[in-house]
């Protein structure tokens, strides 16, 4: 997952940027408006984190023309300023929610975690298939009741794909959501990797989780079972 | 009574029904003394001419000729114009043809004497009377006396002062009627102004006007301008009250967010640091939402809760996504509250925040109006607040710096800002479960 961080006080960007880093998020972060606005429109953001307190352009201005420009990743705004008026106003200008400073990584990472996955139709932190369970908070992979163990970059693979179920994701695109601009990439390093997840998801060959659709990308093929109560996840991870 | 124009007509209403009683009944009296003085000296004249034709023999009986007489009307019976003699024994010694009785007598006025008055007579009907006491001396040397009387029927004369008189009252009260309505339309024109400035200082309230023009008559341009600059001086103030604030809370807070996330191990003093820091950020919270409360109280428009409430709605639909809460917002939007939009916000978002964090499924909003005020109530079917808390949840924060503790600041910092309005709020449990709040606030026009 890829997430953007624009905040302009250093050292709590810093804190942000190692905690997300922690989690296996690849990150685009700065502390100018301006160039905020750039990696917004530029970078294959999965999930942005925006102080509306910029020097150089507003955050509520990022907003406003990412949104005008028809992206749709969800948007998260850190804020000192607690009144309602600002809150109404950031979420109409179409941000998706809002963080109030000061506040706790935890809580920001929860929340951020809770969009992502709402963007794939995910109401639970559990992301729960056929044959396979991923608990997301203690980045668990549980396959027929056994548990998997996975390398972090493995899992990263795994939970992009399981979030996205059934959309078709390219290689160049698994890549720049995985990895930060300055990493080596290689789409046989990634080929590599499906293929060593595969083996240790399905090592006797039955239930195919990862399909590969030839000069378009993969599939996670498994059939999602529904999450028949959404009041389960309020305030999650927390 | 309360409007400088009713005042300054009713005033000039009460003058002129002054002036104008005074000045139609001197008119009146002086022309009727002129009426009365030109008739008493046609009256003389006629009782010299009667004089001038009078006969009178050594024995003193009158002799006057029918055809000397000087008034033609005297020979016609009841013409109206009458005379007669009378002696010092008061017996009439002749009277004219057109008198077939006497006319009253008196006995006042002394030879030479002429004596003018008005009478009603039961045969004669209202006349004049002019009389006058002459001396005689008799071809034998002896005097005598004779009073000459004339009547004059004064029929004609009321007729004509009545005429009079109605014309000249119906002319004084048209000119007063017109005079009135002059001044009025004066007055609609002179206050003109005043009206205008009051117009736009309620554009200003609604925000379709920024300033009072300048173009005003001179004697309204020192208030005008002053007005301007104190619309103006507390726009900066407010502008400049937000902006510190933004700043005092961005100062404060992030370094708060850093040193809360500071990775400082597991010792106590790690943990007595971070606590220090939540409680440094409660009390800073706390303080500058108190500060911030209803800072933009000059010229607040009237504006109906709903919008707000909606914005708000939404705005909790998007955050509380999965929560599916349903809400009901029934509030009228033709009731209106004279408090500010970003206010109304911070209530709703405040009360309906805490509805949803406690596990309410659906929130519904109406209101009802009465008395000046506009009173909103806040339905939920969550848990309800904890039995005799109530008081407790509304009193947190009176002494912030000591009390806060965790969370819930959020009620007493919306009841603060309520009743700085004016309004009041209150809180409690539905007997069917499930939490009440009412808050009222002033109405708008």
């Amino acid at each position: 997952m890829r997430v953007l961080i624009v905040e302009d006080e250093d050292t709590l960007r810093d804190q942000i940027c190692e905690r997300f880093k922690e989690d296996g998020f690849a990150i685009d972060a700065t502390g100018d408006g301006e160039e905020g606005l750039y990696l917004a429109r530029e970078m294959p953001v999965d999930v942005a984190v925006i102080d509306l307190g910029l020097p150089g352009l507003d955050g509520m201005e990022i907003i406003r023309k990412v949104r005008e420009e028809g992206h749709l990743y969800p948007i998260l705004i850190l804020t000192a300023r607690d009144r309602w008026q600002d809150r109404v106003e950031g979420l109409e200008a179409g941000a998706d929610d809002y963080l109030g400073k000061p506040f706790h990584l935890e809580e920001l990472l929860a929340r951020v975690r809770a969009l992502l996955r709402r963007v794939g139709g995910w109401a639970h932190p559990l992301l729960e298939f056929d044959g396979m369970l991923i608990e997301t908070r203690e980045q668990k992979v549980t396959v027929a009741g056994e548990a998997v163990t996975l390398t972090a970059y493995e899992y990263k693979v795994l939970e992009y794909l399981a979030i996205k179920s059934g959309e078709v994701i390219s290689k160049p695109a698994l890549l720049d959501h995985l990895y930060e601009e300055d990493t080596e990439r290689d789409t046989n390093v990634l080929e590599v990797f499906v293929r060593r997840l595969r083996r240790k998801l399905d090592p006797e060959n039955k239930l195919n989780p990862i399909e590969t659709l030839r000069g378009r990308g993969y599939r996670l093929a498994l059939e999602r079972i529904n999450q028949a109560d959404p009041k389960a996840d309020e305030q999650p991870d927390t | 009574m309360n409007s400088i124009s009713v005042r300054l007509l009713l005033a000039a209403a009460l003058l002129m029904a002054a002036f104008i009683g005074v000045t139609t009944l001197a008119i009146s009296h002086a022309v009727d003394q002129r009426a009365r003085q030109a008739q008493q000296e046609r009256m003389q004249g006629q009782i010299y001419a009667l004089l001038g034709v009078t006969e009178i023999d050594d024995n003193g009986n009158i002799d006057i000729h029918e055809a000397d007489l000087p008034n033609v009307l005297m020979r016609q019976p009841g013409s109206g114009t009458y005379a007669e003699v009378r002696d010092t024994a008061e017996q009439q010694v002749w009277r004219s043809p057109s008198l077939t009785s006497l006319i009253p007598n008196s006995t006042d006025g002394a030879i030479g004497q002429w004596m003018f008055s008005k009478e009603n007579d039961a045969t004669l009907g209202s006349i004049f009377i002019n009389r006058f006491a002459v001396e005689w001396l008799l071809p034998n040397g002896t005097t005598t006396a004779y009073q000459f009387v004339l009547a004059d029927s004064s029929e004609e004369f009321d007729r004509q002062r009545l005429s009079f008189n109605s014309n000249l009252w119906f002319a004084m009260l048209l000119m007063g009627v017109l005079l009135l309505l002059s001044i009025a339309v004066a007055l609609a024109w002179g206050l003109s102004p005043l009206r205008r400035i009051a117009r736009q200082l309620n554009e200003i309230e609604s925000g379709t006007r920024e300033s009072l023009p300048v173009n005003v008559p001179n004697e309204l341009h020192p208030l005008t301008s002053r007005i301007n600059m104190l619309i103006a001086s507390e726009r900066g103030r407010q502008k400049r009250y937000r902006q510190t604030l933004d700043d005092l809370a961005h100062s404060l807070k992030t370094p708060l967010s850093v040193l809360r996330n500071n990775d400082t191990g597991n010792t106590s003093a790690a943990q007595e640091q971070i606590r220090q820091a939540d409680r440094m950020e409660q009390i800073v919270s706390y303080h500058i939402k108190r500060a911030d409360a209803g800072t933009q109280r000059l010229l607040t428009a009237p504006v109906s809760p709903k919008g707000p409430a909606d914005r708000v709605i939404s705005s909790l639909e998007k955050v509380y996504h999965q929560r599916r809460v349903e809400f009901h917002n029934n509030i009228d939007d033709r009731a209106y509250v004279r408090v500010q939009e970003g206010d109304l916000m911070e209530i709703f978002g405040n009360l309906l925040e805490n509805a949803c964090k406690y596990g309410a499924q659906t929130i519904s909003l109406e209101n009802s109006k009465s008395a000046g005020m506009v009173t909103l109530i806040i339905e939920d079917d969550g848990p309800g607040f904890p039995e005799g808390s109530q008081e407790q949840l509304l009193k947190r924060g009176e002494r912030a710096d000591t009390q806060i503790e965790g969370q819930g600041i959020g009620l007493s910092i919306t009841r603060e800002l309520i009743e700085g309005y004016g309004g009041s709020l209150a809180i409690s449990n539905k007997a069917a479960g499930g939490a009440e709040i009412t808050v009222k606030l002033p109405a708008g026009s």
